[in-house]
Parts: C-alpha cells; structure tokens; sequence
C-alpha cells in the first residue's frame, strides 16, 4: 500500500493552505466594515466624493485660479498648519456673517501693515466699543483676492 | 629532459595504432560483454520522483488559484494611477480637504492662510464674538 499522498490529495491540502492567505490580500489599509480607504474606493465612489468639489469648479469660472491657488497652498502645509486651518474653517463656520466681514477685512488690512503698526491696530481694535468697529470696517472694507472691494455678508452659508 | 614536439606525437601516433591493433585481436564477443558492464557500471540519470512530482503540480495549481482568487478580490476599477491622471486628490490634499466633501469645497472658499489665522489666538482676542 502506498503511503504516499496522491497529488490531488496534496492540492487540495495546498488549496486549504493557500485560502487564509488570499483573503487577507485585501484593502492594505485594514479599515474598519464600512468604507475602505481612497485607494480601494471605485471609480464611481470617487466620483461621488469628487462630485460637489467639481461642482463647485465648473459653476465658478472666474474663481478658478483662486481655487487652485488655495489648494497648492493646503498642499504646502504642514500637517500642524493644515490642523490648526481646519480648526480656524471650524471657528468661521460658527462665525455670524457680521463678524465674518469684520474679521475679514482686519485680516486683510493686519496683513499689509508693517509689525510696530499693526500691534497698534490691534490695540485699537481690543479697545473699540461695537459701534466703533462697524465704522472701522465700512472705512476699511475687506478686499477679495483680485483687489476689488469684497461685498458685505456675502457668505455661502 | 627535454620534450621534443615532433617526437611526442610520432611517439603517441605509434601506441594508437598498437592499441588498435590490439583491440582488433579481442573477439566480438568479449567486446560486447566490455560494453554492457561498462554501462551498468556509470551513474543512472537523475530523476524526480514521482511523489515530488506531485507536490510540485499540486503546490504550482494552489499558486495560480490562490492568484486567481486574490486578483478577483481586487476592486475592478480605478487603480491610482487611473484617478492620479484624472486629477484625483492626493493624500495630502485629502489630508488638507477635511473630513468631508462639503468641508473639501469649503476649504477653498478663503485663504487657507485666513484659516490659520483665525485659529490663531490672536484673532480669537479680535474677535466680534
């Protein structure tokens, strides 16, 4: 009698062996049931994740440079910048539109004074009653990023 | 002592013929016999045995199944490269863009730098509220 295994004895072993090994080559992300990671998404699924960025795109022609402008910025941050801007996208999210405008237009004039006078407008603006700030503004409206005068309380919200 | 060429190979000339001179002598019949002991007496040919034969074919099949199973688990569409030229993000844009589409959108609404700023404690004394 031979004791040898016969080969198909010996793949069907192989095949058993072989099995655990091939369910486990799957997303190398090992993410939770539910969504797999960007890169084991479908094409369709990327799309849809896509979709409102390049709707956004498409029905904004003149604020397209911008646009990519900013996101070559996001780019060139660092993972504690990118942190701490998406803590400040949090803080203008909760922002009413008033105080949107208001803080818009003491960023852009903070940005283009030289240090000693812009501590100094910061030291105005602490002390200025609410009354005081609103004419502040109306006198120093916030600019969009081509220049021009940016429209009040204009907030995609 | 010197080895004069000419005379070496006059020298082995003269024992090959002696040896085939010889060989003519030994009768057809011991010369066979020489043969089959001369064979019998030279290492078999290497061959694989069959059982590992087996576990050969048996383990290339489990490869190629294993392969096939394995490549059929892998989504059908999109590998990287495919959305990377469509202008897919990047990690690190996905990184940036927040946790969800609509924040993804948002992000490009201002100046990242005004971002930054806002979350700066300084702009948190400035602020209206």
């Amino acid at each position: 009698m031979q004791s040898v295994p016969t080969p198909l004895l010996a793949f069907v072993v192989a095949i058993a062996m072989a099995l655990p090994l091939a369910s486990r080559a799957q997303a190398p992300g090992a993410s939770p049931p539910g969504m797999p990671a960007w890169d084991s998404l479908t094409r369709q699924q990327r799309e849809i994740l896509v979709a409102p960025l390049r709707d956004r795109w498409d029905a904004s022609p003149g604020k397209r440079p911008e646009m990519l402008q900013r996101a070559e910025r996001w780019q060139q941050m660092t993972p504690e910048q990118r942190r701490q801007g998406r803590q400040g996208m949090q803080r203008w999210k909760d922002m009413s539109p008033e105080a949107r405008h208001q803080m818009r237009a003491l960023h852009g004039a903070l940005r283009e004074l030289p240090d000693a006078e812009r501590a100094a407008l910061r030291e105005r603006w602490k002390a200025m009653a609410p009354e005081q700030r609103r004419a502040w503004v109306a006198a120093h409206p916030p600019r969009d990023a081509h220049g021009a005068t940016a429209a009040r309380a204009r907030d995609p919200r | 002592m010197t080895t004069d060429p000419q005379a070496a190979t006059a020298f082995d000339r003269h024992a090959r013929a002696l040896h085939a001179a010889a060989i003519e002598q030994v009768p057809t019949r011991a010369l066979h016999q020489l043969r089959m002991r001369r064979r019998a007496a030279a290492p078999a040919p290497a061959r694989v045995p069959a059982r590992i034969r087996g576990w050969s074919v048996a383990t290339a099949c489990a490869a190629v199944f294993a392969v096939a199973v394995g490549v059929r688990m892998v989504p059908s569409e999109a590998p990287v490269a495919v959305m990377a030229a469509a202008g897919a993000p990047s990690s690190a844009t996905t990184a940036a863009l927040a946790d969800d589409p609509i924040d993804a959108v948002a992000s490009l609404d201002e100046d990242p730098d005004f971002y930054l700023w806002l979350a700066s404690s300084d702009a948190q004394l400035l602020a209206l509220e």
